[in-house]
């Protein structure tokens, strides 16, 4: 009897196959529409095989033991927490996506690389400009250990495109409101950045009040905030998020080494605007609202938004 | 009288569960993308639905229970006894105090039958049917994992179950940070830990150093415990890296009121050391090797406070290693290795043995499509127990992404009693499992897992109550159902609920066994707004079954409050203040054994800094 077991055990144990499993272990912080788009956009161009680890509804899960039984080809992460468990796994290429700031978490790994949620500064730069404010001067609240880097390339961007930029450091939520209030008069424009220390549900209200009291248009990176006063937004497209961390993913897969690739923006921006507020402040926003054009992809676009490389997905009348 | 209780717990539980389950949004959360998409998106598209199952759990055939740094943090426990009365399918005695020597069982298997395992160290005595965890600190706990039903194929004398405790890693990306905790409260009860973790090029390091003091809720249940931990960890210049942790524990505590009515008072003295090096090493993309050396040494004093008895003292020591190597290739994840241990077990002055322990095991994870296929196998031997092939067997199948079906069967062991007394025919204790469970999110916003599990036990030892020189061999079967549901917040509130049924019996006789518990039913009420409140409220209730003559107590659920507010937030430092209120309605939940009564009421507060 034992020998009969041992023979189908060791049957089993040594029935190797040059098979793979799954090629690609998804690693994903939470299971929320985002990241469910970022996801969908993976697949839609990377075709691999793969398997979807959720990590917040399971408590203690043990992502390293995953990589270990799994061994995959590449791992994706998606969201900060999913790159935060995997970031030591140094074996084994790691593309993020859907991540705010990467090189917080993870530095620069030789096997890590991936998709930021921050659009180019430049495409912010040129709606700007694009919006014919006399003397253009923006301000910026920004908290030097959340979006340092950040504004340090906007400072670089804006200065080749010679716009002023007055930025004022931040580092409680609950200094916004005085910072805020100091600015006052200083700048003909509120440039609004992805920072958690500034950008809370209460400081967000005061500043769009403010804003709004002070005849000064804010520009900002997410489309909720057009709805609730701010004259634009360039905002991310998860789903493109996505595809771009499935195309670096195919290069990977293909023979790129990862530290060859860069760690790369977010490169298409959709465009809010909100025409009430642009009418109160007397904005013209004609160059802004061309003729539509149908493009190749299907998506509609307006010409001058074509140059800053957004898409126009809603507009509050 | 006690059923119709019991249903209408658990009918309220069940009306918890399915009222909270059509509104919520996620059972944990990662703060920082829900802080991250809070700002881009609107809360509506943020609705978490409930979630795929991890794949390690997914894959696994056996019913494994995981709790986390995170939970244990928001139990308001002190020690791993005070986290294990919470887990669904565990009994805890209480002996009235926070840090005393418990007891516990899970699914009905005695403590003797569960192996528990510290950073890979097995801590139960071989000499004496126990193992200590008290002195175990909550705070260098990365996770504990808990396979119920035998783990021998894989951890050997582990007929009933295996309890996994994992530490802490150093922390990643910063030189140092930490954390310092302090409470106070009733009867004395002072708990003092601090914590220091972080990375500093190739080297990373976690520190530990606490006490936990009381002068006991209930009569003689006072302890004064200390507690060091270190953990150092060499990142080699290519790959692998090198660990090595040490840990020391000593203390003293009261065994409760047990022998008052003989006008004697016991006490504990216990001390424990253990240390292991590690070296892991991937051999190739696909080979891992994994290297351990370890030693411990414990020591448990029983001595008298008050009347005459004798004490009795129990040392151990151990040296031994393992090497293990983990082979992926196409559908196989193989894991094989050699665990070697040396014993010297000195118990009382009369009982002293040397004796080695061997073992080799072979895991196997097969993944066909949708199927993970897990045999495994492992060989062991000691003297003058002989030895013993453990085979296990077990398919786990996901056909859809929100169910996982499981089938485990397996034939395993535990070492045989080898002390107090003289055991002539010292063999191993077998076991032989099916277990089958489903585990499922279909229902929406709700996670529910069920196993049935039948364990048929046989030269099950235990000593003749007649005659203390002599042990009976006993057939024993153990079945049941177990089953436990989680729902995903609403308003940053989640429900949870376990129920175990446990139905035993001596194969022999037919009768039911005494003492083992019948029923276990746990719930939780948790609150977190993921900023700067949260909220636990933990209930337990077990039908424990005791002969009648022990005068047992066990028909109220004993209800944990703990809260915790930040005060203080700013980077990565953090200040929270905490309260715990213990056994809030002063339920009465004890089997009467040895006169021993559960604590009643009683409140703590704290402080906790992070940095």
């Amino acid at each position: 009897m034992r020998a009969l077991f041992l023979t189908i055990l060791s049957g089993l144990l040594f029935s190797v196959t040059s098979v793979f499993a799954h090629d690609i272990l998804v690693v994903q912080s939470l299971q929320v529409k985002p990241f469910d788009e970022a996801l969908r956009g993976f697949r839609s161009v990377c075709k691999t095989e793969s398997i979807t680890v959720v990590v917040s509804g399971a408590p203690g899960v043990d992502v390293s033991r995953t990589v270990r039984e799994e061994r995959p080809d590449l791992i994706l992460a998606i969201g900060a927490d999913a790159l935060n468990r995997v970031k030591k796994i140094r074996d084994i290429p790691i593309i993020y996506s859907m991540v705010l700031n990467p090189e917080k978490i993870a530095g620069r790994g030789d096997n890590i690389a991936g998709v930021n949620m921050n659009l180019s500064p430049g495409k912010y730069l040129g709606l700007m400009a694009k919006l014919n404010l006399p003397n253009l001067r923006v301000c910026v609240l920004y908290d030097p250990a959340q979006t340092g880097n950040m504004l340090k390339n906007i400072r670089q961007t804006a200065l080749a495109k010679g716009i002023e930029i007055t930025a004022k450091e931040v580092h409680n939520p609950k200094e916004v409101p005085e910072l805020l209030t100091r600015l006052k008069g200083t700048c003909n424009l509120f440039w609004m950045i992805p920072d958690p220390t500034v950008v809370t549900p209460e400081t967000v209200e005061f500043l769009l009040l403010l804003a709004q009291q002070s005849r000064v248009p804010v520009i900002t990176f997410a489309g909720k905030y057009v709805d609730e006063g701010a004259l634009a937004s360039l905002d991310i497209d998860s789903f493109d998020l996505g595809k771009q961390a499935g195309e670096m993913a195919n290069k990977v897969l293909d023979g790129t080494r990862v530290s060859e690739l860069p760690d790369s923006e977010a490169r298409k921006a959709v465009l809010r605007i909100n025409r009430k507020v642009a009418k109160k402040l007397g904005i013209n926003l004609d160059a802004l609202e061309g003729p539509i054009h149908q493009t190749e992809s299907g998506a509609t676009y307006l010409p001058a938004i074509l140059q800053i490389g957004a898409r126009l997905e809603g507009v509050v009348d | 009288m006690r059923g119709s209780f019991l249903i209408k717990c658990l009918a309220f539980a069940s009306a918890l569960l399915i009222l909270a389950s059509p509104l919520a949004p996620a059972l944990a959360a990662s703060d920082e993308d829900l802080q991250t998409l809070g700002m881009y998106y609107e809360a509506n598209d943020l609705v978490v639905s409930a979630t795929r199952n991890p794949k390690p759990l997914s894959q696994a055939a056996e019913n494994i229970t995981i709790i986390t740094a995170k939970e244990i943090e928001m139990m308001g426990a002190h020690t791993l006894v005070d986290v294990f009365a919470t887990v669904p399918g565990i009994q805890v005695s209480d002996r009235g105090g926070p840090g005393l020597f418990n007891d516990f069982s899970i699914q009905g298997a005695d403590v003797n039958h569960i192996q528990v395992m510290l950073d890979g160290v097995t801590l139960n005595f071989i000499g004496n049917p126990f193992v200590d965890i008290s002195g175990i600190p909550l705070q260098i706990i990365d996770r504990v994992e808990i396979i119920k039903g035998p783990g021998s194929s894989s951890w050997g004398s582990a007929l009933g179950a295996v309890i996994n405790i994992v530490t802490k890693s150093p922390l990643e990306g910063r030189n140092a940070g930490g954390t310092l905790s302090f409470s106070s409260g009733e009867r004395g009860t002072r708990d003092s830990r601090g914590e220091l973790s972080g990375t500093t090029g190739p080297l990373g390091y976690f520190l530990y150093a606490g006490n936990l003091r009381s002068d006991g809720i209930r009569p003689n249940s006072g302890v004064d415990q200390n507690d060091i931990y270190a953990k150092l960890r060499w990142d080699l210049p290519e790959k692998g890296n090198l660990l090595f942790t040490i840990a020391y524990d000593r203390g003293i505590a009261g065994v409760g009121d047990t022998l008052s009515k003989f006008d004697v008072l016991l006490g504990f003295r216990r001390r424990d050391f253990l240390s292991t090096l590690s070296f892991n090493y991937p051999i190739t993309a696909k080979i891992d090797l994994d290297l351990s050396l370890r030693t411990s040494y414990k020591m448990t004093q029983q001595f008298v406070i008050v009347g005459k008895s004798d004490g009795m003292t129990a040392r151990e020591s151990s040296d031994g290693g393992s090497a293990k190597l983990t082979w992926r290739e196409g559908i196989n994840a193989l894991a094989g290795g050699v665990d070697y241990d040396h014993l010297d077990s000195n118990y009382i002055t009369w009982f002293h043995r040397f004796t080695d322990k061997y073992g080799v095991f072979l895991n196997d994870t097969l993944s066909l499509g949708d199927f993970s296929i897990t045999p495994g196998l492992r060989y062991d031997q000691m003297r003058p127990v002989g030895d013993f092939f453990s085979p296990s067997l077990g398919v786990a199948w996901n056909p859809t992404d929100k169910i996982t079906l499981r089938a485990y069967g397996a034939h395993g062991y535990s070492l045989p009693l080898l002390c107090p007394v003289y055991n002539p025919i010292p063999r191993q204790q077998k076991v032989t499992t099916v277990q089958a469970g489903v585990e499922t999110t279909y229902i929406p916003w709700l996670w529910l897992k069920t196993t049935f599990f039948w364990n048929q036990l046989s030269d099950v030892q235990e000593a003749d109550p007649a005659d203390w020189s002599n042990i009976l061999l006993k057939k024993q079967l153990k079945q049941g159902v177990e089953v436990e549901g989680k729902t995903v917040p609403i308003f940053n509130t989640s429900l949870s609920a376990g129920y175990t049924f446990i139905d035993t019996k001596d194969r022999e006789t037919g009768a039911t066994l005494r003492g083992v518990p019948r029923q276990l039913v746990k719930l939780g009420l948790h609150y977190d707004d993921n900023s700067s409140f949260r909220g636990t409220l933990l209930g337990r209730y077990g039908c424990l079954n005791s002969p009648a003559d022990f005068n047992g107590k066990y028909n109220t659920i004993i209800w944990d409050l703990s809260l915790a507010k930040k005060v203080f937030k700013r980077h990565d430092t953090a200040i929270e203040l905490f309260f715990n209120a213990h056994n809030l309605f002063n339920g009465a939940q004890y089997s009467g054994q040895d006169d021993l009564k559960n604590a009643q009421r009683w409140f703590e507060g704290g402080i906790r800094f992070n940095f």
